[in-house]
């Protein structure tokens, strides 16, 4: 019997080419058209001079020297570092807050619900949502000057100092949700009595969550973080878009939303091509870094079993 | 206290735990405590911040402009549907057709597309299959926003700008690696013995796959479906770039538009708009409603494979 398997193995070890073509090349047709080519043509573009409409042209490395010493893009920076200071508290909100639903409070499933709702909702809405809030005659100054706090009412949205950090609170508080149902699915699978072992010895919550709930959710923390990262690089972008244009200035710029202005709103989309592929490629060596150093499950995915289709 | 000593003690315990009724107390149970109720404080408070921007939304859609200049926060008393009237007799009304139109038919290719190299993936035998995947997954989770400029020049290049079939194009390559990813891992936990049979029977890939892999993906078909439509529902950059003329806005680069009259607020009244803003959100909610368990599993699917 094992015999004729291996024979049979050895005269067919991979499925028809054209059964092959069929079922997978319409999915990686569309695949490597607009995801894996524009990286390679993108490449390419950073090299060159590109206004969108003639032919790109050669020009060594003029793009990156300009990236060296633009003062917008070191403001752009300067304002997605904004986000990222606020990282910390992106990453171990959820987790917390996770661990605390997963402690049955009451209410626990009504704030889970609660806390995805701006996830489901475009940032465009989030954005204009928050236009009207926090306008000068919005009912944010109102709230504020109905309970004698008018003081404090301001004009948000222009506010030079603080309309990035409204922007980052908007990007975090439009995804935190995420993170919640992520740690939630992972908490959800770790082992009961683990906690009433810990129990038993005496331990409080906060060893608890220390000595059991951040050892078992470790892989899914990583990926979390990841994630942050890469959110914080990418998509402050609509919200920005939407709520203050990137302005008042460049106050409220970050380098997505630098990169999108650059492209379509300045005419310089070989510039605009240039720091994208250069962000693009520093984000892929930081997620393969991480797939290295994650990769625990060593065993393949796949059951090889019998014969092939 | 490590975690290992904890380990190694779990099997004891958790037996003596079975067999003391004492010891049976579940999680949560306790009294509470004033920690306890603080935090539920906190949890609360971070509830009510991303509920009531959408409550505020509702009730601001609900009153006159009118009503809302003179009364910010209160109830919408009464009710009125103005707002959506005025607003879909505008541009919106099209827009949420066009937004229906390519987000559908971007959804609907994606599941197939997804379905059959998942089954690919799955069932089929070829070579860097692993390797594949893998880039798949890759190009999933790295972000789609920093390449915008490239991406426009190829649709621009095989000439789809101002082109449905141009921006369905694009939302199938937003959705299609995810598609791909969680319609693969869902096949490779079928059990390898419902495919074998099938064959046994003699059936050909193209029959195995109508007979024995569609109708068991029925359930995979919802999760992908609504995480797709969700995702693209949303989605602004490329709407904007690809549709410019009026007649093919998107509901997203209406909405977005309206805004920038916001600059100049006696064009457009900010309850107009939180009509606009309600229609755009409404659908996502009422899917969340309904699909509540594929939605969160589809969100969370790239984390705990």
């Amino acid at each position: 019997m094992s015999g004729t398997m291996t024979n049979r193995r050895r005269t067919k070890k991979y499925s028809s080419p054209g059964t092959l073509l069929l079922f997978l090349g319409p999915a990686l047709f569309v695949i490597v058209l607009l995801r894996v080519w524009p990286v390679f043509q993108g490449v390419f573009i950073a090299f060159t001079s590109w206004d969108g409409i003639r032919d790109p042209v050669f020009n060594g490395l003029d793009n990156f020297t300009r990236m060296l010493s633009d003062p917008v893009l070191l403001t752009a920076l300067g304002n997605t570092s904004k986000i990222l200071v606020l990282a910390p508290i992106w990453i171990l909100g959820p987790l917390l807050l996770a661990a605390v639903i997963q402690d049955r409070i009451p209410g626990a499933s009504f704030f889970k619900i609660a806390y995805v709702l701006p996830v489901l909702v475009s940032p465009v809405v989030i954005g204009v949502l928050f236009v009207i809030i926090l306008g000068p005659e919005g009912p944010l100054n109102t709230a504020l000057r109905g309970v004698g706090l008018g003081f404090l009412a301001n004009n948000w949205t222009v506010d030079t100092n603080l309309v990035m950090w409204i922007v980052a609170g908007m990007v975090i508080w439009s995804s935190f949700g995420l993170g919640v149902l992520l740690f939630t699915a992972a908490l959800a699978s770790v082992d009961e009595s683990l906690y009433e072992a810990a129990r038993i010895d005496g331990a409080n919550w906060g060893q608890r969550f220390r000595y059991v709930t951040l050892p078992s959710v470790r892989g899914v923390t990583e990926y979390w973080t990841v994630m942050v990262v890469i959110m914080a690089f990418s998509s402050a972008i609509v919200l920005g878009y939407a709520f203050s244009q990137g302005g008042p200035g460049y106050a409220s710029t970050t380098v997505d939303l630098f990169i999108y202005n650059q492209a379509f709103r300045y005419g310089a989309p070989g510039y605009a091509t240039a720091v994208g592929i250069t962000l693009f490629l520093l984000l892929g060596i930081l997620l393969l870094v991480f797939l290295r150093l994650s990769r625990r499950r060593g065993e393949s995915m796949f059951d090889d079993s019998g014969t092939p289709l | 206290m490590t975690i290992s000593t904890l380990s190694a003690l779990e099997p004891v315990i958790a037996d003596e735990i079975e067999h003391n009724p004492n010891l049976r107390r579940r999680r949560g149970h306790k009294r509470m405590s004033p920690a306890k109720f603080v935090v539920i404080i906190v949890c609360a408070a971070i509830a009510a911040s991303t509920i009531y921007p959408f409550v505020f939304m509702i009730f601001t859609a609900l009153k006159t402009p009118g009503d809302y200049a003179s009364n910010k926060l209160g109830l919408p008393l009464p009710p009125t549907l103005d707002n959506f009237v005025t607003a879909l007799s505008g541009t919106l009304g099209v827009s949420f057709v066009n937004s229906v139109i390519t987000v559908g038919a971007g959804t609907i290719i994606t599941v197939i597309l997804g379905c059959m190299a998942g089954f690919a993936f799955a069932f089929l035998r070829f070579p860097f299959r692993a390797t594949l995947l893998r880039i798949i997954m890759i190009i999933m989770v790295l972000p789609i926003t920093v390449l915008i400029p490239p991406i426009f020049k190829v649709i621009l290049d095989i000439g789809l700008v101002n082109t449905y079939p141009g921006l369905i194009l694009l939302y199938v390559a937003i959705s299609i690696p995810a598609g791909v990813y969680m319609m693969a891992t869902f096949f490779m936990a079928v059990p390898r013995e419902l495919i074998e049979s099938a064959r046994i029977d003699g059936a050909r890939p193209f029959r195995v796959f109508f007979e024995i892999a569609v109708p068991l993906a029925r359930p995979a078909f919802i999760t992908l479906g609504t995480f797709t439509f969700l995702g693209l529902w949303n989605e602004l950059l490329f709407a904007l770039l690809i549709m410019s003329s009026p007649e093919q806005r998107t509901l997203p680069v209406a909405i977005a538009l309206l805004r920038q009259s916001v600059q100049n607020p006696t064009l457009v009244q900010d309850a107009i708009i939180a009509a606009g803003l309600l229609m755009s959100a409404a659908l996502p909610f009422l899917l969340f409603v309904l699909f509540n368990r594929q939605i969160t599993q589809g969100m969370v699917a790239g984390a705990l494979k």
